[in-house]
């Protein structure tokens, strides 16, 4: 990938896949089936996939900054959170308690793996890049504004019989400024 | 004494997965959530090893690493990065800074057990073994005649022996495969066995190590105690006594030899005795045994004497003693036998009034 060149919708595809399903095999021994993305246009917002679904949803973030600067958001419905979150921690139902604290933890994590999985690919291919802290959000409708992003692409993976979104916003920094060194 | 290992992540996810991951060893797993926290218990519980993130509020690793290195209480606790931040440039940046190994999340429990017990001994727990398991025995003995004694007499068993005839030849078969017992002549030539412990226990600490010495020899069944084995055993070898012993060092459970528990009754299976070793060692799981039956419900135990060849007194009072510990948890015993135990036992006062049926099924239904 060329740094003076857009970024490539196919190959940044590709990088997302890679990245989501090889986290979701490794912990939680899950394969994940992409159904569909988007590429939305600048300036374009969307409500998310699952806002039609029952219930709150739980969305991790991450962001990364240096040659190339972005955000994640992992969304899914709170019940498939608390079913991942019991996979990952072989917890019963009961084990895990009433509380959000844990199950937030995991999918906090598992968004840092997937972030992490994914930009390490456009480290390697010279755009460096490094992770912010997680945080994770609950609520039933969000929209992510991204005014300011020079791709955005919308990810829905089939997770068994339930669906999970990966929402992805980028831009490349013209100056060259941080370079992302630690 | 235990490995500690320290995970410093600010996940509460990642200390979970670690310390599942380690839950088949015998390690302390220590956790701090940034920074600040692992360099203060670094400091104070001295870990055998960190685990350390990059990213995290308050102190990052990168910072913690930089800190640890430049303190010399510290510095020298050995450091695999395990982070999401997978970059190459990262990667190589840290590698500078002196850590032994870097992983990048997600990870595997098996991948990260054998990154770290490369650097710590992770002593994973032996799975209990029973009798009736396969064992696998080094004999180390340099006279031919003793190791065809050992390997017939202990055929009856599931054991299996590797034989080795010098320190060296022993050295090399334990380099090579996992034993679950040593037995070892301390009569081999020079007084090699007792170097040859050592060399052992620098390879794999927790293999128990059985000495088999002359019975007049005291002053080299005083030396192994000291040098470090788990039991001797004196020559001329009885079987009977060998196997106990070898038992014993391995920690071997030898009462599925003797009790079983099956569809609603206890059955207590006494064979042949020809050592009061044995009968000591059935007479010792009697009571513990007939209380694990009242435990599960079961409200019978039957007495399996249909291997007795010759009656003696002996034999006679532990299968008063079983039938004295089922009747005082109120459970109903009964004796199954054959034409010996019928005719035999009428030779004696306590044994006469015995009921010896033909079958298991005649006694259960009794």
């Amino acid at each position: 990938m060329e740094e003076s060149k857009p970024f490539n919708a196919d190959e940044i595809r590709f990088m997302v896949e890679h990245a989501l399903k090889d986290v979701f095999k490794t912990m939680l021994s899950i394969d994940l089936e992409l159904k569909e993305f988007t590429t939305m246009k600048e300036g374009e917002n969307a409500r998310s996939p699952l806002s039609k679904c029952d219930g709150a949803l739980v969305i991790g973030n991450v962001g990364f900054v240096g040659r190339v600067s972005g955000m994640v958001y992992t969304a899914m419905t709170d019940g498939l959170a608390r079913k991942v979150a019991m996979e990952m921690l072989g917890m019963s139902n009961s084990e895990l308690g009433e509380e959000h604290d844990l199950v937030n933890d995991v999918i906090g994590e598992l968004t840092n793996m997937s972030a992490g999985a994914f930009k390490n690919q456009l480290c390697d291919r010279g755009l460096a890049c490094r992770l912010s802290i997680p945080s994770i959000i609950r609520g039933k409708y969000f929209v992510v504004e991204g005014s300011s992003a020079e791709f955005r692409q919308i990810y829905v993976f089939g997770c068994g019989e339930e669906l999970l979104t990966f929402e992805l916003l980028m831009k490349r920094d013209e100056e060259g400024g941080d370079d992302g060194q630690l | 004494m235990k490995s500690k290992i320290l995970t410093v992540d600010d996940s509460r996810t990642v200390h979970i997965l670690v310390k599942k991951a380690f839950k088949e060893c015998e390690v302390d797993i220590l956790q701090a959530a940034n920074g600040v926290e692992g360099l203060s218990v670094a400091a104070k519980e001295s870990p055998n090893l960190i685990l350390l993130d990059v990213t995290m509020p308050v102190m990052d690793g990168i910072e913690m690493l930089t800190r640890l290195k430049g303190d010399p209480a510290l510095k020298q606790i050995p450091v695999i990065m395990l982070t999401a931040e997978g970059g190459r440039d990262a990667v190589m940046q840290i590698a500078k800074m002196g850590i032994r190994d870097y992983m990048v999340k997600p990870f595997k429990d098996d991948v990260l057990l054998e990154k770290v017990g490369r650097i710590v001994d992770l002593n994973k727990k032996a799975i209990e073994k029973t009798i009736l398991d396969d064992i696998n025995i080094l004999l180390v003995e340099d006279k031919p005649a003793i190791i065809q004694t050992v390997q017939d007499g202990l055929k009856h068993l599931p054991w299996s022996f590797v034989t080795a005839g010098s320190a060296a030849e022993a050295l090399n078969s334990y380099n090579d495969a996992q034993f679950d017992l040593v037995l070892m002549s301390l009569s081999l030539p020079q007084d090699s066995a007792f170097e040859l412990v050592k060399q052992i226990q620098t390879v794999r600490k927790k293999t128990p190590i059985v000495g088999m010495v002359v019975k007049s020899d005291s002053d080299r069944q005083h030396r192994a105690v000291q040098s470090g084995f788990d039991g001797t055993i004196t020559k001329p070898l009885d079987m009977g006594e060998l196997e106990m012993r070898s038992c014993r060092a391995m920690g071997i459970d030898t009462s599925p030899r003797y009790f079983k528990f099956e569809k609603g009754y206890l059955l207590v299976i006494v064979p042949q005795i020809e050592s009061m070793a044995r009968l000591g060692e059935i007479r010792s799981f009697v009571s513990s045994k007939v209380t694990d039956a009242v435990d599960s419900g079961y409200q019978k135990v039957v007495i399996d004497g249909t291997g007795i060849k010759e009656l003696d007194v002996n034999l006679i009072k532990l299968i008063i003693d079983i039938t004295n510990a089922a009747n005082d948890m109120s459970l109903k015993c009964t004796i199954v036998g054959n034409e010996t135990m019928r005719s035999e036992g009428n030779n004696f006062q306590e044994s006469k009034s015995w009921k010896v049926y033909d079958s298991i099924e005649e006694a259960v239904a009794e």
